[in-house]
């Protein structure tokens, strides 16, 4: 799916271009220390799914994997990967192959050394179409992944090894990894502080067996910053500095306890009774006391929450029904009045936070909005032109949303809103909660709804993760919108080199998706955080991983 | 007796089948899979997984090998939680339920059955009037208000007890288990009262005063025996229901048991789990009404299960 | 056994026709009533009991005529007066999240609760009661039968069901009476199952069948009316569960769709704002508790109305 191949940075005319240190291993203790350097979080999850970094896929998952392994590179706050296991790196001129320097004082907790073969044998048996890695696709960038874990584990089993070994990873030497990409990828890089790029070990993976080996404490060989000392399945994770970590000496924390609790209720009431220090659960409903309280951390976060209409579903196979729906929405008071937690309203799609082509510029600063909030008169303007003078034609219109508190809330908010905005008799609008898989199947199997709540974090740093969902063939295309200008703008931006250019076109591509409002987009996301003053420095990034290595607990 | 319980045996493997069945046709009859991510996955992926858990084949021959499986005690794989399977989770989860609903039903016993004795002998005064308020406030105030309150009281506000999480201390107890025992309590109570007050007016019982008995005496030995039944019969499915986990006190107080697990596979669609869990349930449930049948024999030696007597 | 109390066998001329007795028609001395005005003329001396009557009477005319005189709609929102505290703004009982009145939503989201708590007890006596007492009167390899059927649907998940019913179905009010209807007998099938497996080997059953009464008479004028301490106790206890469960089932989006409520629903988003805005949970909990001590002191008052032993 994430076809995103084709994307060229720069055009760089030098042979070799050395990027090591392109971003600094963060701030260091900048106060006195606690004497206890224990931190206490909760996951938000009641288990992890896997802490085998291959078979991950959620943010919890990988934010414990972030603690216990080590990637060729680690990402800090804001989304700059730094050295990790790699030392430094090169680039060639054609922007496709990498060759990364080991550092050659890591190590694994059972000591032995960490070498560019881990790398290689871990990140093939990620992409390895028998190890059923979910996450595979983040592998698709390295030549010949894609065609080898597409391979039919059956049918094509004869096949595979062959096609491993055609996959672009090379071992030149223990300490020396070379990587070609199937296409110039500027994120590439961060890509390999991701989990289903750490690396594994290989002897204990073949020793407990590839689905078996990652299931208790005591089997874990892994090479980051802290080590699993115990997991009590469904309850608590603990885990102690790593020393036999390569930067042990800038490792302050001595332990960290995680408990695995998922209801937010009982979350922020562990947050503030002191059971726990760092949680990102809450009720919704509590939001307004904790701002007051200023017990909040809110963050900047790559995601739109957005409502789909489905174009080929009466009355929005109309584009003209879905501005006046689209424009009757109040942004400003579904943020300001009812979230209430520094949400922004959402004028276009593309959240604010990731650069455009020239040096400091934001995407979303140069694009502009698109619209103007809760506008009234033009959306029944709108809707007067689309035929429906008379409201009563308009055909029954039902919100599809999963079982959650907010969504309900935003969704009985936006009702009301195009009821009254709209004058659509009441019973005219109907709202429509589904279980989850069951709405999940409706919003993107058989795309039997006519409008429904959807949200999307971006997968990396760039506008391409949030419009090429909607090109006509793509998996995550709901709304089963097909537009050929759209898609020849977005083919052209993943094969051009040209930043500029690719900008450019993802300006107009945005432009053609918000005129013909595909989508109403109606908040970018912040992520909140609660995190007790004493916490300091973990980094959180936009993308919602966050990373405790070099967190401590200031002396309270 | 021998016979009769060896058929009630066949009857409930026969059952269980059935529960088997109707759970397996309705779980693949219901929309989504344990693999769906509102994240579209590209198509190779999906099919990756289905091939390595067996999800490809036709529906008829999962059953069957589901079935074989079964018949060896192997209740498959988590689809969810790689590397764990059904027999983990019961092996480590079921200790942990059953240790709370042991401690509540043993609560709401100790509570429940007195109270409902002596309200009973004291009907329609105020002993009466007040222990039916508290019990109809304890069944009509859920677990999902009453748990939070606790937690909100007795954690948050005045620090007596650590707000959630199991097995560190033996404080971690207690609020589950006082949550947890507030419904059963109020039934025993209220049922007992009931059923006290059927037998206190019979005969025999007026015949056991009229032998100067003391009030204890006849309660203890007359009494009880009789009024009991029902909640006897309550207690079957009870015990069944509560040792196997219950899912808002351990969704709100972090315990890693049967009840969370249960009703979390059927979100995540997670088959194994699900039927796995099932089973498990339906096993003990049917184990412990076969049990509850043999008490009333004891209880009431009249009571003939086997119903060969004409 | 039976040969013994044969009553047919008695010589013909063991019996005498004496006429009527105009003397013994005089003794009679109460006023012939039937059981059920019977019952009721007890219940009426039951002060608690009529009480929790009127009570429940109040609530009724309170949740279906009771939203037209708040000055509200239980839907109609205001962004800028949400949360208020009780009593202000001229919401006696606050607003909500979206600033919908509490007190129009406790209302009209009664009708709902009460609905579905007497829709849930009238399955539990006419399934339940019925089908329990079959199972016990007829014993042996019925009962074996018709009790594992009970235990089956006891143990299919019934989120799934419920689910299943949704995508089949849709949501209504209809599908909560389905769901609830599949589950809502279990319990008192056993309870009266169990009550009646003792009771169909006590003397008066004995007598009854030596008098000739059907099965069918024996099971609805002698087994049932003898339990019906423990059915009023399952009954009145199965209620708030049903009420509590007709929350769940909204929640997974069987139940009545939003802005419409019900108490259950409105005490579970509550929850979620105890800290904050504990009105919020307080009054939908206190509404259920009320309509509960009501049912619950009506049926312990009833109980004793219809005690057959009790009758004099």
């Amino acid at each position: 799916m994430k076809k995103l191949a084709l994307i060229l940075l720069v055009v760089v005319m030098s042979a070799t271009l050395i990027l090591s240190g392109c971003a600094q291993k963060p701030a260091q203790v900048t106060g006195d220390l606690a004497k206890d350097q224990t931190l206490k979080m909760d996951l938000g999850v009641s288990e992890p799914e896997t802490l085998d970094p291959a078979m991950q896929q959620g943010v919890a998952e990988f934010n414990v994997a972030t603690m216990m392994y080590e990637g060729l590179t680690r990402m800090d706050d804001k989304n700059q990967p730094y050295q990790g296991v790699a030392e430094k790196w090169t680039v060639s001129a054609d922007l496709l192959t990498y060759t990364f320097n080991l550092r050659k004082n890591a190590k694994w907790t059972n000591g032995d050394p960490v070498t560019a073969k881990d790398f290689e044998w871990s990140w093939k048996r990620a992409i390895d179409p028998r190890t059923g890695s979910p996450y595979a696709y983040q592998m698709y960038y390295i030549k010949g992944a894609e065609a080898a874990n597409t391979l039919d584990p059956k049918k094509d089993e004869a096949k595979i090894k062959p096609a491993l070994d055609a996959v672009g990873i090379k071992v030149v030497d223990d300490y020396t990894l070379q990587v070609t990409l199937a296409a110039p990828a500027s994120y590439w890089l961060g890509l390999t502080s991701f989990p289903t790029y750490f690396p594994v070990h290989r002897a204990t993976v073949e020793k407990l067996g590839s689905d078996k080996w990652a299931t208790e404490a005591a089997n874990f060989v892994t090479n980051g910053p802290f080590k699993m000392t115990g997991w009590t399945h469904k309850s608590m994770i603990t885990m102690e500095k790593n020393t036999k970590y390569w930067d042990a000496k800038d490792v302050v924390l001595k332990k960290i306890t995680i408990a695995l609790v998922d209801d937010s209720k009982t979350e922020l009431t562990m947050w503030e009774s002191g059971q726990t220090d760092f949680t990102e659960g809450y009720p919704a409903a509590e939001i307004d006391r904790l701002k007051k309280e200023n017990k909040l951390t809110i963050l900047p976060y790559l995601g739109t929450y957005y409502y789909s209409f489905n174009v080929k579903k009466a009355p929005f196979d109309n584009a003209k029904v879905r501005q006046a729906f689209s424009l009757a929405i109040n942004r400003g008071d579904i943020v300001n009045k009812i979230l209430k937690a520094g949400q922004i309203p959402a004028l276009a799609f593309v959240p604010p936070g990731i650069p455009d082509a020239t040096a400091g510029s934001d995407f979303r600063k140069t694009g502009g909005d698109f619209y103007k909030d809760n506008d009234l008169a033009a959306a029944n303007k709108l809707l007067d032109d689309a035929g429906y003078k008379d409201r009563s034609k308009i055909p029954t219109i039902e919100i599809l949303y999963n079982t959650n508190p907010n969504h309900k809330t935003i969704a009985e908010a936006i009702q009301e809103m195009w009821s009254k905005g709209l004058n659509i008799p009441k019973e005219k609008i109907k709202l429509n909660s589904q279980e989850w898989g069951v709405y999940l199947s409706s919003r993107t199997k058989t795309h039997d709804f006519q409008v429904a709540r959807a949200g999307w974090i971006g997968d990396y740093v760039d506008p391409m993760t949030f419009l090429d969902m909607f090109m006509t063939d793509n998996g995550n295309n709901d709304p089963q919108y097909a537009n050929k200008t759209y898609d020849d703008l977005l083919n052209a931006a993943k094969k051009t080199g040209d930043q500029k250019v690719r900008m450019d076109n993802m300006h107009k591509a945005e432009k053609i998706l918000v005129d013909d409002m595909v989508i109403a987009p109606i908040y970018y996301y912040v992520h909140i955080v609660l995190q007790k003053p004493y916490v300091k420095s973990v980094a959180i990034n936009t993308i919602g991983n966050t990373d405790f290595v070099h967190a401590w607990i200031a002396k309270h | 007796m021998a016979r009769y319980i060896l058929q009630r045996f066949f009857s409930a493997l026969i059952a269980l089948w059935v529960l088997i069945t109707i759970t397996f046709i309705m779980m693949h009859a219901v929309p989504g899979g344990p693999f769906a991510t509102e994240k579209a996955v590209p198509e190779a992926i999906l099919r990756n997984l289905e091939q390595k858990y067996g999800l490809d084949q036709p529906l008829p021959k999962q059953y069957i090998r589901y079935l074989g499986n079964v018949i060896r005690l192997d209740l498959g794989p988590s689809y969810k939680f790689k590397g764990q399977t059904v027999n983990d989770f019961i092996r480590r989860e079921f200790p942990v339920s059953a240790e709370i609903g042991i401690l509540s039903i043993i609560l709401s016993l100790l509570v429940g059955i007195p109270a409902g004795v002596i309200s009973a002998f004291r009907q329609n005064k105020w002993q009466d009037n007040a222990a039916m308020f508290v019990a109809i406030i304890g069944v009509s105030v859920p677990s999902f208000i009453v748990a939070p309150l606790l937690m909100y009281v007795l954690a948050l506000k005045l620090h007596w007890l650590p707000a959630a999480m199991w097995g560190m201390t033996w404080k971690q107890a207690v609020m589950p288990v006082i949550s947890l025992a507030l419904l059963p309590l109020a039934t025993f109570a209220r049922l007992m009262r009931s059923s006290t007050l059927d037998v206190i007016s019979q005969d025999y019982i007026k015949t056991a005063r009229s032998k100067g008995l003391s009030e204890l005496q006849v309660v203890w030995r007359h009494v009880m025996k009789n009024a009991i039944m029902p909640v006897v019969t309550y207690l079957g499915p009870l015990i069944a229901g509560i040792l196997t986990g219950t899912f808002v006190i351990e969704q709100i107080f972090a315990i890693p048991g049967l009840g969370r697990e249960y009703v979390w596979s059927v979100t995540n669609r997670d088959y194994t789990v699900l039927l796995g869990l099932t089973i498990f349930y339906g096993a003990f449930l049917l184990m412990m009404n076969l049990l509850v049948d043999i008490v009333y024999g004891f209880l009431d030696p009249r009571i003939q299960l086997t119903g060969h007597k004409e | 056994m039976m040969t013994e109390h044969n009553v047919t066998n008695f010589p013909s001329d063991a019996f005498q026709y004496v006429g009527p007795i105009p003397e013994a028609q005089n003794l009679i001395v109460r006023a012939p009533t039937t059981y059920w005005a019977d019952a009721w003329r007890r219940l009426k001396k039951n002060f608690l009991a009529m009480a929790s009557f009127y009570t429940i009477i109040v609530l009724l005319l309170l949740t279906f005529v009771g939203p037209f005189f708040t000055g509200h709609t239980y839907y109609s929102q205001n962004l800028d007066q949400t949360n208020l505290a009780p009593g202000q703004q001229g919401h006696l009982f606050g607003t909500d999240h979206l600033g919908r009145d509490e007190l129009t939503r406790l209302l009209y989201g009664g009708r709902t609760s009460l609905e579905v708590g007497i829709v849930a007890s009238v399955i539990s006596i006419g399934v339940g009661a019925l089908y329990g007492g079959i199972s016990g009167l007829a014993g042996g390899r019925v009962d074996n039968y018709m009790m594992r059927v009970v235990d089956i649907i006891y143990g299919i998940p019934l989120q799934l069901v419920v689910i299943l019913l949704m995508v089949v179905m849709g949501s209504s009010l209809w599908n909560i009476f389905i769901a609830l209807g599949l589950v809502y007998w279990l319990g008192m099938a056993r309870i009266v199952r169990g009550q009646v497996l003792s009771l169909k080997e006590q003397e008066f059953v004995l007598a009854a069948r030596m008098v000739g009464s059907s099965q069918w008479r024996l099971l609805l004028r002698h087994l049932i009316p003898n339990t019906m301490g423990p059915i009023i106790v399952t009954l009145t206890l199965g209620i708030p569960q049903a009420i509590f469960t007709e929350a769940w089932l909204s929640f997974i989006g069987l139940g009545v769709q939003a802005p419409a409520a019900s108490w259950g629903v409105m005490a579970s988003e509550g929850v979620g704002g105890m800290t904050s805005y504990p009105w919020q949970t307080l009054f939908p909990a206190l509404a259920i508790s009320i309509t509960m001590l009501a049912f619950n002191f009506l049926g312990d008052g009833l109980r004793d109305a219809l005690d057959p032993r009790l009758r004099r």
